[in-house]
């Protein structure tokens, strides 16, 4: 090449040059950023280890933070090497394929194919949490409102500690909703429990304690295990107040999941009961069966459940809800079956009853077991049923639970309607009081007992079909239910929804209460103590009908 | 139908209580919008007699036919479809349910729509007005003499031909007495009545007939008319 003197810039440049990049060097402290190009991003990121790597994205978050580079373009490298589509070596040619063709990372120039093409570097453990992190915010950065936000927030939260400190400060400002918000900061306050000066581990330990966790609980137990870390009197007194407030709302959770696992076993005891109370109210049958026509509700909804599978599998979501008429008219043609074939015909005979409906539930158990085999089904949890909502400290209100207690208030309400307002309603209320003379008023009460025994069989069904987003569906599953939906209606006394309604709250909670204390079998022991007790002093259950016979 | 066509006939009825023989071989009959009497002591049989008229209780054998129907062997509920009607001894009414519930499920059961509820109702309020005053209490919060009034009134809404009454007046204030006896008074010659009965001076004053049971079995029977008082009373006081 030969010297062109012409291209030389003239001196007077060459010292511009030097004076602006001493003026540039003396304005901004020396930073690693300092440095920051595309094109130092894409070569660390190609070096394959994982120092380089993860300084590279530390870069890239803190410049796109500092408005130095486009989110756009950092979304699509590590888009790129996340898909394996960043095909680069330490040395060598630097690529990004892009569908067909393959484009220079840092200008998306169009390149051209080398003969053979580099590897994609390889992101291992380490990396890869500083890939999500970076997808996570750099997604934030590009759309702080996005649908994804609380997930991508979610993300920043687990990997707290790598997320770059003005990146996260970069964050927190451009977040709108206030509660993504309060996560981010959060975020940033389990950043700043390493920092030098007292009073802002003060403050973040202030923060972390306004969101009781028992994560962050076990976050500050460690740090006050460090005697380097809590030597600061203030920091000691501060760790200790938030882990006191930690410790009761944890304590205020734990009874909150404990009241609301126990309102949605209630629920289900109540859907149980209240066939069996309308039935054995009205009938004085004791209806041994009523365990498997529950069975047999959750059964007709597996079934709804594959005929969607196979039929429409566009509608497999909304299978539990499809399943409703068919879990309830399942339940109702079995229990008039039974009702027309042999209790009809041993009416005032409680014995023989008893007797013959838990033949029949032997006899349904092992039909099941025949047709369907003695494995629990699997059932797919629908998307509007998956999760839940975190209420305080670790009590998290899942749906499928609140499914259960929703749709058990709604049975409540659609019993109160019939048994209040219709004439079906009516003729129960009279046949349950007085059934020679609701005969003698022109009721058949043949009729009623057969409606009757339908509807008590179907709301069975109904509680099958709730349950099994929760429990475990089997043949046998009946039994499991069966003994406390008794106790139920004992305790609530005959024909009466709110001593049933009541009675399955108090047998609910009870047992869910002591379970994690004593173990489930004490708790039914405990559970059937208290309620011989009970009825030695009040045989007519909680509520009795009062009134001038 | 003829006029004869809704006659109550009972022919022969026995009724055992396990070996206890109640009724025997009680026989009788009555006319259209008759009314019969049915005295005797306690224990003669009256409740039971009137049980076995309504399928409350099975009769061992004979017959009871009113109209062209035989009554043996059905249940309650298609009697009452016949036209039967009945106040049971010790009133019976619906304690959990309202006044006009109760009234509401005999018109109901025995075929009336929604609309012609609320006139069953009046009707029988115009009868027995404390009803309509009472009408959204609980059953069981009325007093003796309401609770029988609401009893009669509900028998009446099942629109009987012929109403079975079982001692109306027992237990009851004398003031209301009057009014119970005035309102079957006036039912007479609209309806069959059939009503046993411990005041003789009121039975024998609205009845047609009267039949004296007596250890299960009808030992007298006539017209009310030529009853002879003193004769009767040996027969019916203890």
């Amino acid at each position: 090449m030969s010297e062109r003197p012409r291209h030389r810039p003239p001196p007077w440049r060459q010292l511009a040059h030097a004076l602006l990049a001493l003026a540039a060097l003396l304005a901004a402290p020396a930073r690693a950023d300092e440095s920051y190009g595309r094109d130092a991003v894409v070569r660390h990121l190609c070096e394959a280890k994982s120092e380089p790597m993860a300084q590279a994205i530390g870069a890239l978050l803190t410049a796109v933070a500092a408005g130095r580079e486009e989110a756009a373009w950092g979304a699509r490298i590590v888009a790129a090497l996340d898909g394996k589509r960043l095909l680069c070596a330490p040395a060598g040619p630097r690529l990004l394929r892009d569908g067909a063709v393959l484009r220079d990372p840092v200008t998306g120039r169009e390149a051209v194919a080398p003969d053979r093409l580099p590897n994609a570097p390889f992101v291992n453990l380490r990396t890869r949490a500083w890939v999500e992190v970076a997808t996570a915010a750099l997604a934030l950065f590009a759309e702080p409102g996005g649908a994804a936000a609380s997930a991508q927030v979610a993300v920043l939260e687990k990997q707290y500690a790598i997320v770059p400190e003005t990146a996260l400060a970069a964050l927190v400002e451009r977040q709108p909703a206030p509660d993504l918000r309060d996560r981010l900061l959060l975020v940033r306050a389990l950043q700043s429990l390493e920092a030098p000066s007292a009073d802002a581990r003060v403050s973040a330990i202030a923060t972390i304690a306004g969101d009781p966790t028992a994560r962050n609980r076990t976050l500050l137990a460690a740090l006050a295990a460090r005697p380097d870390y809590a030597a600061d009197p203030a920091v000691r007194a501060a760790l200790d107040t938030a882990m006191a407030h930690i410790d009761t709302w944890l304590r205020v959770g734990e009874v909150g999941a404990v009241l609301f696992s126990g309102l949605s076993y209630a629920s289900i005891l109540f859907m149980a009961a209240l066939g069996l109370a309308v039935i054995f109210g009205l009938m004085g049958v004791i209806n041994l069966a009523q365990g498997e026509l529950i069975m047999i509700g959750a059964y007709a909804t597996w079934l709804v459940q594959e005929a969607l599978r196979a039929l429409a599998p566009a509608l497999l979501d909304w299978y539990l809800l499809l399943a409703v008429p068919v879990a309830f008219a399942a339940a109702a043609a079995v229990g008039m079956a039974m009702e027309a074939t042999v209790i009809r015909h041993l009416y005032r005979r409680p014995l023989m009853t008893l007797l013959a409906t838990w033949a029949i539930s032997l006899f349904l158990v092992n039909l099941v077991q025949v047709l369907f085999g003695t494995q629990n089904l699997e059932f797919v949890t629908p998307a509007f049923l998956a999760g839940g909502t975190r209420v305080v400290a670790d009590f998290m209100v899942t749906w499928n639970r609140l499914f259960a207690i929703a749709f058990a208030v709604g049975i409540l309400a659609l019993a109160l309607l019939v048994l209040h307002r219709t004439p079906l309603g009516l003729f129960v209320r009279a046949v349950t009081e007085n059934r020679d003379m609701a005969e003698c008023v022109g009721v058949s009460t043949r009729r009623i007992d057969l409606l009757s025994f339908g509807v008590g069989s179907g709301l069975a069904g109904l509680a099958g079909l709730a349950l099994t987003p929760i429990y475990n569906v089997n043949p046998t599953m009946g039994t499991n239910f069966i003994v406390d939906s008794f106790l139920v209606v004992v305790l609530g006394g005959v024909g009466n929804l709110a001593g049933t309604l009541i009675a399955a709250l108090g047998i609910g909670q009870i047992n869910i209460v002591i379970e994690p204390l004593y173990g489930a079998v004490a708790a039914k022991v405990i559970v059937l103590l208290m309620i011989i007790l009970f009825i030695q002093f009040r045989p007519e259950g909680i509520f009795s009908v009062k009134g001038r016979r | 139908m003829t006029l004869t066509a809704m006659t109550l006939t009972v022919d022969a009825l026995n009724q055992h209580y396990g070996s206890s023989h109640i009724l025997r071989n009680v026989s009788f009959a009555m006319a259209e919008r008759q009314c019969l009497a049915v005295l005797g002591r306690n224990g003669a049989g009256k409740t039971t007699l009137l049980r076995c008229l309504m399928g409350l209780l099975p009769a061992s054998s004979g017959s009871i036919r009113y109209g062209m129907v035989e009554l043996a062997g059905l249940p309650p509920h298609r009697r009452i479809r016949t036209g039967l009607g009945y106040v049971p001894q010790g009133r019976e009414i619906f304690t959990n349910l309202t006044v006009r519930q109760n009234v509401e499920i005999a018109a109901r059961a025995t075929g009336a729509a929604r609309s012609d509820v609320d006139a069953a109702f009046e009707e029988v309020v115009a009868l027995f007005p404390v009803l309509g005053e009472m009408r959204n209490r609980r059953g069981g919060d009325l007093s003796g003499g309401q609770q029988q009034q609401l009893s009669i009134a509900r028998a009446l809404a099942t629109r009987p031909s012929l109403l079975i009454l079982d001692e109306p007046t027992e237990g009851i204030q004398p003031s209301i007495v009057q009014r119970i006896e005035e309102v079957i008074a006036s039912l007479k010659q609209r309806i069959a009545i059939l009503l046993v009965e411990q005041y003789l001076d009121f039975a024998r004053s609205i009845s047609d007939r009267y039949v004296v049971l007596s250890r299960g079995a009808v030992i007298e029977s006539g017209a009310s008319a030529e009853m002879d008082h003193d004769r009767i009373k040996s027969f019916v006081s203890v």
